[in-house]
């Protein structure tokens, strides 16, 4: 009886060990979990993305179109949303600053929302990876 | 308290308040200045940052400690977030609960776990997962009302 008793102790112990390590956020978490994503339609058509982290701060012109940092088309944008950490949050930004209150940041005006099929693919594609995507804003 | 996004300064000078906003109707980065009517600015330090605080009507804490009828806000800052030189300044808002705990919020994430004291603030703003806030840039006042 005894004997029965302490294996399953053992057992639970064991199984709230596994589910702890589980968890989103926990102690070992080394990453920021909230990000920000723009996009803007290149001269040929195409959508380009950026996703950067989320910060208090405005982001800049240069950062959000930044070449190194830049994704181009939906494919490579899905690979990086695939490479966050399971339980990030996605702010999808159309504008610079964010504020609709603010006139647009020089250089900004051609960030902007790709079509609603484009957008619902995207966030499908992160939710299936456990990231979420929120927006839209006001356009 | 209805879901908040994000803790920040918003104000205006009859009336200061460390806000946390409330729905994605308030969509945006109110930044410190704003309700002053301040030129946007990129801060790069927290002496900027408290300057266009102040503009807001928050107060300087004198020895860490707010007067009746304000709450305590610590700013927090770093020149490159995450502690990546490719990424430029950030700053971060921590604000104290009435029960005396300190709660922030990253963006839209939920709020994060409330910290007990000042120490936890500090070591939960330096930490990886917080963007690596290293600078305490002081503690400010809030009007409550």
């Amino acid at each position: 009886m005894k004997q029965t008793i302490w294996l399953i102790a053992v057992i639970c112990f064991t199984l709230m060990l596994l589910c702890a390590s589980q968890l989103p956020g926990n102690a070992e978490q080394k990453t920021p979990m909230g990000y920000e994503l723009y996009s803007w339609q290149d001269s040929s058509g195409g959508w380009s993305f950026c996703v950067l982290y989320n910060t208090s701060s405005e982001k800049t012109v240069r950062e959000v179109f930044n070449k190194k940092t830049e994704l181009r088309g939906v494919d490579q944008l899905k690979h990086r949303i695939s490479q966050l950490p399971t339980g990030a949050s996605i702010s999808w930004v159309n504008r610079l600053p964010t504020a609709a209150s603010k006139p647009k940041a020089k250089g900004s005006e051609g960030l902007k929302y790709p079509p609603t099929e484009i957008m619902e693919d995207v966030k499908r594609f992160a939710e299936a990876h456990g990231v979420t995507i929120f927006g839209q804003a006001p356009q | 308290m209805p879901n908040p996004l994000r803790i920040t300064i918003s104000n205006t000078r009859a009336r200061s308040s460390c806000r946390i906003l409330l729905d994605p109707s308030t969509w945006g980065k109110p930044q410190p200045g704003d309700a002053a009517g301040l030129q946007p600015q990129n801060f790069t330090n927290c002496i900027q940052i408290k300057v266009a605080a102040r503009a807001d009507g928050l107060k300087n804490g004198k020895n860490g400690e707010c007067p009746c009828d304000f709450y305590k806000v610590r700013l927090y800052f770093t020149p490159n977030f995450g502690g990546d030189p490719n990424n430029g300044p950030d700053y971060h808002w921590y604000r104290q609960d009435s029960n005396g705990g300190w709660s922030s919020k990253h963006g839209w994430m939920p709020v994060g776990p409330q910290l007990p004291n000042t120490n936890a603030v500090d070591k939960d703003a330096a930490s990886p997962s917080s963007g690596g806030y290293g600078v305490f840039c002081g503690t400010m006042c809030v009007a409550s009302h």
